[in-house]
């Protein structure tokens, strides 16, 4: 598939513009794209000089980094550092400062921490070191889930017993209802995450739709794709419809991927959950069945922190969407990828790091 | 001789003269040193004299397309050549990890002494030293190089309108070790772009006043263009459709989330030239076995005084700054 020729094509992108244009005249409107990667692709191809100012495009909370709480940052602290477990996570997370330290500087000082791409490296890491406590951190939304349960599955079935994960897995149709009952936005529609629904199906969204009258539109990640999902939105705010529709077919369908769906089922039980900035939202999250607790290092190991988010920090506003990077006093003076503050200036999804590489 | 590097290799004693007589000097034969005291006099023809010195400490020590001792020669040889020098003699210092493996030693020298040759250098002098096994990472390298000076650029030429031109694909040196370190086996038509330039750049130097160049190495393509357009009146656009890269440096960045612009180059040489020869530029560079895929990238503005500009696929731009921090693998 040639990128450029097909989700890259500039003469597309004006047609479009002109159209979103036509359609939304002079009415204010706000947008929120609910993925993180989708906020990059917004200002790595600066998509908001193709769009009238009258429209506003608002970051969401599907930065899964970003979301994770600082609690979880000490709690990997604890295991690799107190309990001496090699622990695996992605690279995105070695930067995001816990109470007292990142994974990273953690490392520096001889924990075991180490960074992978598939969660069953880690799993073979602990089949190849059956002396050592191995700990996969799993983080994200219901896209990086699956592969994280995979892991379990495989421990069980091939009987790995130092092997567990540090589970905190986010539902993105709780988090939405959250922001939508706050009542505190006026978002008149959203764009749904791509990948995320590529699992959980688009008709996860209606009720979401019905309940609050709003208008969903899953978009993709390519430059033209989010531009589609815009248009889709602006003619179905004008025509004050609520309808749930899908400008990413090429990916999810409506009822999502059956295999992931039914591991997650199998595996895990929804909870409430805490999320950065949001605080706690009700069935937002999922933890491991208690069938399962033996690979559930919340219950392997008696984890003991005190935790405390990062101070002038405002994450937790822009996470919402209530404000954007350049209104965080810390905002490139204190914080920057280098030496970061909050999670979202570490992430590649994260949207301060998004506005600080390409917002210049 | 042992198979495996000891302490004792690094004593200056017997072992130490055995290592270097035996492995070092048979291994560089023409291409290494003709005596072993404690200087070398060297014949340096011409008068401006061009010096410099790096150090390498690649990890894995072998990838596709190289290993240490072709990047411990390239690195160096090459910043020679981008200061308008013609590279003549290295100095070799090297540290090894005792333990290392004597085959691992010879394939590494071996290397040097096949890129040394194609680079046309000598390596001149040298020093071993030996630690203790646990602090090292088996062979740590550090080269310095002298060259003498044949064509003198001066940046403060470069004006609006001048071109930008890179010798072919941008980031794969950088993209196949990170693929090699993190187990992707995948990509297995990626491989490092690691060669002297020196060949190359005459061939350009001699026909074309270039008013700047530079070997875009660690912080890449990006970074080396920021550093030139900073606190000058003028600044540099970068055409995104017109950025040669390997289909595999594309794919494996648009996953990871990685910026190629940023990834280290170490057959990659950055020109800038007057407008009216940028075709020229282009033309001898395709002649060139190293300069295939050509490409004039961008060209010099005075719309963006001081800042390194990107006009995107989507015809929008956006600045492109400094790389702030190693960057980090996204999780999705």
């Amino acid at each position: 598939m040639d990128l450029f020729k097909n989700f890259r094509n500039p003469a597309m992108a004006r047609k479009v513009s002109a159209e979103i244009l036509s359609c939304a005249g002079s009415r204010r409107i706000s947008i929120m794209e609910v993925c993180g990667g989708q906020t990059h692709t917004i200002y790595k191809y600066r998509l908001r000089d193709l769009l009238p100012p009258t429209i506003r495009l608002v970051s969401g909370p599907g930065c899964p980094v970003c979301v994770t709480p600082v609690e979880y940052i000490d709690k990997a602290l604890f295991l690799a550092r107190n309990r001496r477990a090699t622990v695996f996570t992605f690279g995105d997370l070695v930067r995001v400062p816990g109470t007292s330290m990142t994974l990273e500087q953690a490392h520096a000082e001889g924990a075991d921490i180490q960074t992978v791409y598939s969660p069953l490296m880690a799993l073979d890491y602990a089949k190849q070191h059956p002396e050592k406590e191995v700990v996969f951190l799993g983080i994200g939304f219901e896209t990086t889930l699956p592969p994280a349960l995979l892991t379990v599955r495989h421990a069980c079935r091939d009987g790995v017993k130092n092997y567990s994960l540090l589970l905190s897995a986010k539902r993105v149709p709780p988090v939405l209802a959250a922001l939508l009952s706050c009542q505190k936005h006026a978002l008149d529609g959203f764009i749904t995450p791509g990948h995320v629904t590529a699992i959980i199906g688009t008709a996860a969204y209606d009720s979401l739709c019905e309940t609050y009258s709003v208008p969903m539109v899953t978009g993709g990640f390519e430059p033209l794709d989010l531009l589609f999902a815009i248009r889709r939105l602006v003619a179905l705010i004008c025509q004050g419809r609520h309808d749930n529709e899908n400008e990413y077919r090429r990916v999810p369908k409506r009822q999502g991927n059956s295999k992931a769906l039914a591991l997650i089922d199998d595996l895990c039980e929804p909870v409430d959950a805490v999320l950065r900035g949001l605080g706690l939202i009700p069935q937002a999250g999922y933890a491991l069945r208690d069938s399962y607790s033996r690979y559930d290092a919340d219950k392997r190991f008696a984890i003991q922190v005190t935790s405390r988010e990062p101070q002038g920090c405002i994450c937790g506003l822009i996470l919402a969407g209530l404000s954007t990077p350049p209104e965080c006093p810390l905002f490139r003076n204190i914080c920057t990828p280098g030496t970061p503050v909050g999670a979202c200036m570490v992430s590649s999804e994260g949207t301060c790091n998004a506005a600080f590489l390409y917002d210049e | 001789m042992n198979d495996k590097i000891l302490l004792g290799h690094g004593s200056g004693g017997r072992l130490t003269r055995e290592l270097v007589r035996s492995l070092f000097a048979r291994i560089l034969g023409d291409a290494g040193p003709h005596s072993f005291n404690d200087g070398v006099l060297l014949q340096v023809p011409g008068t401006s004299i061009v010096f410099t010195t790096d150090s390498f400490v690649v990890s894995p020590l072998f990838f596709p397309g190289g290993d240490i001792g072709t990047l411990a020669v390239c690195g160096t040889v090459n910043d020679l050549a981008v200061s308008g020098a013609r590279p003549l003699y290295l100095s070799l210092g090297v540290i090894l990890e005792e333990g290392l493996d004597m085959e691992l030693l010879r394939r590494i020298v071996a290397s040097i002494a096949l890129t040394a040759r194609k680079a046309g250098v000598r390596v001149v002098c040298g020093d071993t030293k030996v630690v203790e096994h646990g602090h090292g990472d088996g062979i740590f390298i550090n080269t310095a190089g002298i060259g003498i000076l044949t064509h003198a650029c001066d940046e403060h030429t470069v004006a609006r309108g001048d071109a930008v031109i890179i010798n072919g694909t941008i980031g794969d040196h950088g993209m196949s070790l990170l693929t090699l370190r993190k187990g992707f086996d995948l990509h297995a038509s990626l491989s490092s772009d690691c060669t002297p330039l020196y060949d190359l750049i005459r061939s350009v130097t001699a026909v074309v006043p270039v008013k700047w160049m530079r070997d875009p190495t660690r912080g890449g393509v990006a970074t080396a263009l920021h550093e030139l357009c900073e606190e000058k009146p003028w600044g540099i656009v970068l055409r995104e459709t017109d950025l040669p890269f390997h289909e595999s440096v594309s794919s494996l960045s648009e996953l990871l989330g990685l910026d190629p612009l940023y990834s280290a180059n170490e057959g990659k040489v950055l020109f800038v030239v007057a407008p009216e020869h940028a075709d020229a530029v282009l033309a001898l560079c395709k002649m060139h076995p190293d300069g295939k895929n050509a490409s004039k990238i961008g060209i010099v503005s005075d719309v963006y005084p001081g800042k390194l500009v990107l006009k995107t696929a989507m015809d929008t731009y956006r600045t492109l700054g400094m790389l702030n921090a190693d960057p980090l693998p996204r999780i999705c």
